[in-house]
């Protein structure tokens, strides 16, 4: 790290006013004035002599994700030299694309030797990867006469997640009881936003809801009433079970990294529906369904570093029916299911038809790992193949998906809206 | 916790940033110097000048403007002596002036560098550094002075001696 070495000097124009003001008062013979420019004379020594800053500044970044949508920053300032330093300004190097919600990314202050400041300030959590620049840091001596300034390298310099959601168009999966999912409206009457009908007004409708002009023409009272719009609530269910560990080839994209994929898109795709996480790993790990920025960034939190999902799996299966009955019990009751799965045994089949028996509305998202090479792999096939039609003779619907990334298999399928 | 405001100077609750707090500083200095030379018409006159100048070229960034500014404020204070000033308060509105440029040569760079930062506690702690130099040399010099015991021209060639030298090693 080199610094930039700048001579402010601004104490020297104090040498040629006191060499005025000097003669001045001597051939005046005031004393007063002789005695002024000694002071600044002094001052203006001090400056010089003042020694040029030795800066030895350590920089520390850390980030923290909070679970509002938004990422504390903290910059701890260390000075690691044997001098103090008597005047210290940093400014963090926030892209401008990021804005700084509370706090503030600068600091000035003085450090004292092995001394240390932290700086604290909070950003929104950015939709994909940000780069901050290393903090610039400024140094001067007790007198400002020279400053040094170079940017110090801080480490962690990458914020956001490892990869940003993709750009998935509206995927509709099941209708819902009740109406179709998305922004859209349902077919009873309720709050919305579209015209559904005209009925006879009745002791306590709201007076905005009154239709006057009808009042005017005909001196009834009637209430409009509008379309009640729904924002579907959906469950994805990712199977990260040992059984789920599966590949078409040892180096080939795993099945549980496509449902992943999968579930990214989905996030993004249904951006108008509540949208919740279930990981079935060794138990089950439950994301709340929720709406807004805030929580798609928690959604790619979890699908990015839950253990279910990164590590590999350990140990047996786990029995279907506890996980039913966890999924049952958590799901909201007007919530559907889409679980994703590459369907590779048939307990996992089992759990979606119970619980769509169940009640609960359940959609299928399979990624094909199965390959017919081989007399094994052809009767894993086979197998698979038929755990699709039998779930698909029960009424549920699977995206069988066989090639290409999660956003084409919608599109291809005709789930993209 | 507030919602972020987007002026400048209000983010940190109460506490000023940026160069508000050296302004602050400045502007007290320059008023102390300029109650110190106004012991005449003119002087005053100057000294109000050279405060305007200072302020001027502390919001608008021009360091000659600033310069001329300080070098006005000593000057008015420096004519204070012939309006009968005792020296101690010359010599204390000469302190005050030299604050008032520091103040001021501070806000300017910590606005640039720093403006929403909390610089309170640094400018009192360097700002303070001058004062303290200031007085210090003020007071050696006025000591000096009164050793010599009032035989004016003598002591001021001593003065003038000294203050040659260090302008030397100002200037080396």
């Amino acid at each position: 790290m080199s610094w930039h070495r700048t001579a402010t000097d601004r104490w020297r124009w104090l040498v040629p006013v006191a060499l005025v003001l000097a003669p001045v008062g001597v051939v005046s013979a005031t004393p007063a004035v002789v005695l002024c420019a000694v002071v600044c004379v002094g001052v203006a020594a001090f400056a010089r002599a003042s020694p040029a800053p030795e800066p030895a500044v350590d920089c520390e970044r850390r980030f923290r994700e909070r679970d509002d949508g938004t990422v504390a920053v903290s910059l701890r300032v260390e000075n690691e030299g044997s001098a103090a330093l008597p005047d210290v300004r940093v400014v963090d190097g926030v892209p401008a694309d990021c804005t700084v919600l509370d706090g503030t990314p600068e600091l000035a202050c003085s450090l004292p030797a092995g001394a240390s400041r932290t700086l604290c300030y909070r950003v929104e959590s950015p939709e994909s990867t940000r780069r901050f620049d290393d903090p610039f840091v400024v140094v001067a001596d007790r007198a400002g006469r020279v400053e040094l300034d170079a940017r110090v390298d801080a480490g962690a310099d990458r914020l956001g997640s490892s990869r940003p959601l993709p750009d998935a168009e509206p995927v509709a999966l099941r209708p819902p009881t009740g109406g179709p999912p998305g922004p859209l409206t349902g077919t009873e009457a309720g709050q919305g936003l579209a015209f559904h009908s005209v009925r006879e007004y009745r002791r306590g409708d709201p007076l905005g809801r009154v239709d006057w002009s009808r009042f005017a023409r005909t001196g009834d009272l009637s209430t409009v009433t509008f379309r009640a719009e729904r924002a579907p609530t959906v469950v994805l269910v990712v199977d990260a079970r040992p059984a789920a560990y599966v590949a078409r080839a040892p180096d080939a994209t795993g099945a549980r990294d496509h449902a992943v994929d999968a579930a990214r898109a989905l996030v993004t795709g249904l951006a108008d529906a509540q949208v919740g996480l279930a990981v079935l790993g060794s138990g089950v790990s439950w994301t709340p369904p929720g709406t807004g920025r805030a929580h798609r960034a928690r959604l790619r939190r979890e699908l990015d570093t839950d253990p279910a999902l990164v590590a590999p799996p350990e140990g047996d299966d786990p029995a279907v029916d506890p996980l039913a009955t966890t999924l049952r019990a958590r799901t909201p009751a007007d919530a559907q299911l889409c679980l994703l799965t590459p369907l590779c045994d048939d307990a996992v089949a089992t759990l979606a038809r119970r619980l769509d028996t169940g009640g609960t509305p359940v959609s299928v998202v399979s990624p094909d790992p199965t390959t017919t090479d081989g007399p094994g792999a052809q009767l894993a096939h086979l197998e698979r193949g038929a755990r699709v039609r039998d779930l698909r003779r029960a009424g549920i619907p699977v995206l069988d998906w066989t090639e290409g990334d999660a956003r084409e298999a919608f599109a291809r399928a005709g789930w993209a809206r | 916790m507030s919602l972020p405001s987007p002026d400048r100077g209000e983010r940190n609750g109460s506490s000023p940033t940026g160069g508000t707090p050296a302004v602050l500083l400045a502007l007290v200095a320059a008023l102390a110097a300029t109650f110190v030379a106004a012991v005449t018409v003119p002087g005053t006159a100057i000294a109000v000048a050279g405060t305007a100048a200072l302020g001027a070229g502390t919001v608008h960034d021009g360091r000659r403007t600033r310069l001329a500014g300080g070098a006005l404020l000593l000057g008015a204070v420096a004519y204070g002596a012939y309006g009968g000033l005792p020296i101690p308060v010359v010599l204390g509105g000469t302190v005050a002036a030299l604050v008032a440029i520091d103040g001021a040569e501070r806000a300017v760079a910590l606005d640039a560098q720093v403006p929403d930062a909390a610089t309170a506690r640094l400018v009192l702690r360097r700002t303070g550094t001058t004062l303290v130099v200031a007085t210090v040399v003020a007071g050696l010099g006025y000591g000096a002075y009164r050793v010599g015991s009032g035989e004016a021209p003598a002591a001021a060639a001593a003065l003038l001696l000294v203050g040659a030298l260090l302008s030397a090693a100002a200037l080396r």
